[in-house]
């Protein structure tokens, strides 16, 4: 090691001014031999930049142009420089982008290759890479990823890349638009992908992009079914592609050994990073922050006293701060408290702009600001100066809007939790981790991925890290430590021990019983065909339906709501818990209102109204009788649970000791979204379509269809159902719908009312509209 | 490259001097040695040489013709600045190692240090008769000779003890006994640098004019080496 290294205490050495020559010229050295690879040696270059700013800035082209940032358009001052130079130049002619090395290699390797694994860190551009790749490819392309906010994510960036007039971009698997569409693109989850097989014949795959992979690590059934759909794209379009990538994972080339393609296939371990890190301790008791190294030998032993406050730095910059806190401290309010030094330095948004998302997420959520007592959501209040929070009971499409809303640097302070870890593209000036999960290691590097935003400037990009006290050995430990997947696909694996469904799934998959009709297992189908359950239908039906139309929806549906929990327990084979029973009544209400048609905001605001006694506070008030109107408690309501689960203990959503005007509206919001996420959308809905749908099928009872694609499309009009296949929404349906004269797989006709939609409405169908 | 002049200047101390005059001709082959030898110390080397190679072949010339046209313009640009120091310390070793027989130490073993820019000598050598360390600095100026700077340069490290702490590094080369001598204060050292239209012999009157250059002999040996850059 180089005698100025092992002194050591460089941290405290930069600070002071002393050995900078020889301190840069190791890490200079460092940099141009080995490239930006290496934790330490970015923390020094940080510290060079915290410290010595003007000494820093002499150096910095040069080490922008040894980091191969080509796209900061560096211009090299030196020999070698002149190499980077030219490699640039070499890039920039074979690809038209300046890329990264590390960019260009990943799509060098995909040209090379059939199946192409690689992992990289957090921030390095491969999005851009797919993005570009799926800009040039020119047949069906499809990404599998994670998460439903990571298909936002891309169908948001790729309809803004690709010619949406010939490529469809679809989050489902849906042939539409054929008339003129030359090929699709198609942004998938695992459970999504299935339909891809029973679509082979018309689809035409050059390229399976398989982003944030390390999912097929996880041990559920999405586990399983990223590893068959693996398995059985390679068998059903065997001409295709397929690249998997990952975050920190040291063994990439898991995904060929699982999938036995290791011959035709190559990987790669990128380590490059594009921005660099300092990372911060803070002492709560004596509110300080303080510089520590990442490795004790070279940074120094001991903590030093940070002349600033990152956090404060960075809002009062007009920076952002991503805080890592759990769920419950969001839902309990407390993180408001404690950062509320913080939140007090934000001030109110002016932008015109972000007034606009804040306001479009007033409706969607159907919160109103007129009075603190009545739909009043502290969530929106606090968006206004700035503050997002982010976590996974947050809707979908509120999610979205608050993405861009970071995204386009309106957010000061993000109060999130590991939802954000899923890849979705929120880098942070700064990242405080105030609650540290050494176990997730994985989850815990993405976070600290997030720190510090690679910009387009000719500048050394540095981020910050902050943690607690008590992390500080765990977060070394974490940092450095790897992360592998395993080599084995769920498919070939006989000693997981899951729990029965799991087997249950998994060997439906391995022998071919699996349904992708209806996402369920034949034996659940063979279940659901039950005399005990369709002996429920008839009666049900007669019951929902008065002249083949849906029952007012005013009526008592007490009898309706019992009957769905019949089916229900007919699937499970067994008797509810009590508390099972109140979370699926809840359930089934919701997604009965969705039958009806309710939007998402009035099922929330109905919720709310009974829950916080809106109609009789009201009428108190309206009599003068506010003590009265103020002293009323919360009713009785059961939040959401996972089902089923013979453990659960009923308790309610809002303690009844609580007063109705105190009633959190924003809880409302998560706990409906979590039952039609997660409850419906993930469960009820399979199984209520399957029962009806099969039973439609074998007693041709039109109302057994109707009701079957009321559950699963939300409506049972042909033209409506073809509009949300060509991916309008309910709300968007409703002003579309006036202007379609016909639609169909082929195309949607416009009818002149056309003309009459806003610029807004307009570029919501541009892409079915004649040129 | 051409060696214009060698020969022995006399000098009142120890070291024995000699003065080498070098007509780079055309520097093409000098810098695309450099950036060769830069190139296999690069991390794109490791991460995709064949596409590492594959730039070289399509840009180098572009490079090198740049850099030629902006030594033929004078540029006071940092690149030409740093190209001419490259170039200037190649072709003095070069010289050396050709005119006076010394030992050749390969340009990509002297770089190692020069990427990181952390100061000290530039290149290195051996009089394999005399077992003497020569170690060397070079020093490019666009608008006039640049012996005054290569020779304080030399002053400077000797004074910093940058000769002593290189020993180490080019101890695979040279032999143990040339290696113990330099230990021992027996060592030589070469100037390289630019020079314009000036005479060779008021550039060595200027040299001898200077305090430092008298503190130089007091060595084993001294080479100067003007190149026509």
């Amino acid at each position: 090691m180089n005698s100025v290294i092992e002194k050591g205490n460089l941290i405290a050495r930069i600070q002071e001014g002393k050995d900078l020559d020889q301190i840069l010229a190791y890490a200079k050295e460092q940099l141009y031999r080995n490239g930006p690879i290496d934790t330490v040696v970015l923390e020094i270059l940080s510290y060079l930049k915290l410290f010595q700013n003007s000494y820093f800035a002499q150096y910095e082209s040069e080490i922008v142009e040894t980091m191969g940032l080509f796209f900061k358009d560096p211009h090299p001052e030196t020999l070698q420089g002149a190499i980077f130079d030219m490699y640039r130049q070499y890039i920039k002619a074979t690809f038209g982008e300046d890329y990264t090395p590390l960019q260009a290699n990943i799509l060098k390797q995909i040209q090379d290759k059939q199946y192409f694994s690689f992992s990289a860190p957090t921030s390095t551009g491969k999005s851009f890479v797919f993005r570009n790749l799926i800009k040039a490819s020119t047949k069906d392309v499809a990404v599998i990823v994670p998460s439903r906010a990571l298909i936002n994510e891309y169908y948001d960036r790729i309809t803004r890349l690709v010619d949406i007039k010939i490529s469809n971009v679809l989050t489902f698997v849906e042939r539409i638009n054929t008339k003129h569409a030359e090929r699709s693109v198609f942004i998938l989850t695992p459970e999504r992908a299935r339909e891809l097989f029973k679509n082979k014949s018309w689809l035409n795959i050059e390229l399976f992009l398989f982003d944030e992979a390390q999912l097929s690590d996880e041990q559920s059934v999405r586990g399983l079914y990223f590893d068959s759909i693996v398995r059985r794209a390679q068998k059903a379009f065997p001409q295709a592609k397929f690249v998997f990538a990952h975050p920190f994972i040291s063994n990439p080339e898991a995904q060929l050994k699982r999938n036995d393609v290791m011959d035709t296939g190559a990987f790669s371990n990128y380590h490059l990073k594009t921005v660099g890190q300092v990372f911060y301790v803070h002492d709560v008791t004596n509110q300080k922050y303080y510089h520590f190294g990442s490795d004790r030998k070279v940074l120094g032993d001991r903590k030093i006293e940070s002349k600033i406050d990152p956090i404060e730095q960075a809002i009062l910059s007009g920076g952002s701060v991503l805080i890592y806190v759990p769920k419950s401290h969001i839902y309990n309010k407390s993180v408001f408290q404690h950062f509320r030094k913080y939140i007090n330095l934000c001030t109110k948004i002016q932008n015109p702009r972000a007034l606009q998302m804040i306001e479009q997420l007033q409706s969607y959520i159907g919160a109103s600001n007129k009075t603190q007592y009545f739909y009043n959501s502290e969530m929106l209040d606090m968006l206004q100066y700035g503050i997002v929070v982010h976590h996974g009971s947050m809707p979908l499409s509120a999610r979205l809007i608050l993405e861009h809303f970071t995204q386009e640097r309106f957010c000061r302070i993000c109060f999130a939790t590991s939802t954000l870890e899923q890849g979705i593209n929120m880098p942070f000036d700064v990242v405080y981790l105030d609650k540290f999960e050494a176990s997730k290691s994985l989850s815990v590097k993405n976070l600290i991925g997030r720190a510090g935003r690679s910009t387009q400037n000719n500048c050394f990009d540095i981020g910050s890290v902050v943690i607690r006290q008590n992390a500080m050995s765990n977060f070394r430990k974490v940092l450095f430590k790897n992360e592998t997947i395993s080599e084995v696909s769920h498919l070939d694996r006989d000693d997981e021990k899951l729990d029965e469904k799991y087997n249950e799934y998994k060997d439906a998959i391995k022998n071919d019983e699996f349904s992708d009709e209806y996402n369920l297992t034949n034996k659940d189908l063979e279940k659901l065909r039950a005399d005990t359950i369709t002996a429920i239908i008839p009666t049900l039906l007669d019951m929902i339906f008065v002249d083949g139309h849906l029952i007012d929806p005013d009526t008592d549906m007490k009898d309706i709501y019992d009957d769905f929990q019949s089916l229900y327990k007919g699937y499970l084979g067994r008797d509810l818990v009590s508390a099972e029973k109140w979370v699926l009544s809840s359930a089934i209400k919701i997604m009965i209102w969705k039958v009806y048609g309710r939007t998402f905001s009035s099922i929330c605001q109905f919720r709310y109204a009974y829950v916080s006694q809106v109609n009789e506070r009201r009428k108190l008030n309206s009599q003068g009788r506010t003590q009265e109107a103020d002293a009323l408690c919360a009713r009785y309501v059961s939040g959401y649970h996972d089902l089923p689960n013979k453990q659960l203990k009923s308790y309610p959503l809002i303690p009844p000791s609580e007063k109705a005007k105190n009633v959190d509206y924003d809880l409302i919001v998560y706990d409906t979204y979590d039952f039609l996420d997660k409850l419906i959308g993930f469960k009820l809905s399979d199984i209520f379509y399957a029962i009806f749908h099969q039973y439609y099928k074998n007693n041709e009872d039109e109302r057994a269809l109707k009701i079957a694609n009321y559950i699963k499309f939300g409506t049972d009009s042909d033209k409506e159902i073809w509009m949300l296949r060509y991916g309008l929404s309910f709300e968007e349906i409703e002003w579309a719908s006036p202007c379609i004269d016909s639609i169909n797989e082929e195309e949607i006709v416009f009818n002149d009312r056309i003309n009459e939609l806003s610029d807004e409405q307009l570029e919501i169908v541009s892409p079915f509209l004649p040129e | 490259m051409k060696i214009l002049e060698s020969r022995e200047v006399p000098a009142t101390g120890t070291a024995i001097v000699h003065f080498i005059r070098i007509d780079p001709e055309d520097i093409s082959a000098t810098l695309s040695d450099v950036l060769k030898a830069l190139m296999d110390l690069s991390w794109l080397k490791h991460f995709d040489e064949d596409w590492l190679v594959q730039s070289y072949r399509q840009r180098a010339q572009i490079t090198i013709d740049d850099i030629k046209s902006k030594f033929a313009a004078s540029d006071q640009g940092k690149i030409t600045h740093n190209a001419g120091e490259y170039v200037v310390s190649e072709l003095s070793r070069e010289a050396i190692v050709s005119e006076l027989g010394y030992l050749d130490i390969p340009l990509a073993e002297l770089l190692g240090r020069k990427v990181s820019g952390n100061p000290g000598f530039d290149f290195h050598s051996q009089n394999c008769s005399t077992d003497t360390v020569i170690f060397g600095e070079a020093k490019y100026i666009t608008a006039q000779s640049a012996y005054p700077s290569a020779i304080k340069q030399i002053k400077e490290f000797i004074d910093d003890k940058k000769d002593v702490a290189d020993i180490a590094e080019i101890s695979r080369f040279c032999t143990p006994q040339s290696l113990r001598r330099a230990a021992n204060g027996f060592k030589g050292f070469a100037a390289a640098f630019s020079a314009k239209g000036t005479s060779s012999d008021r550039l060595i009157s200027a040299i001898q004019a200077r305090a430092e250059y008298a503190e130089l002999l007091k060595y084993e040996e001294i080479i100067l080496v003007a190149v026509n850059l």
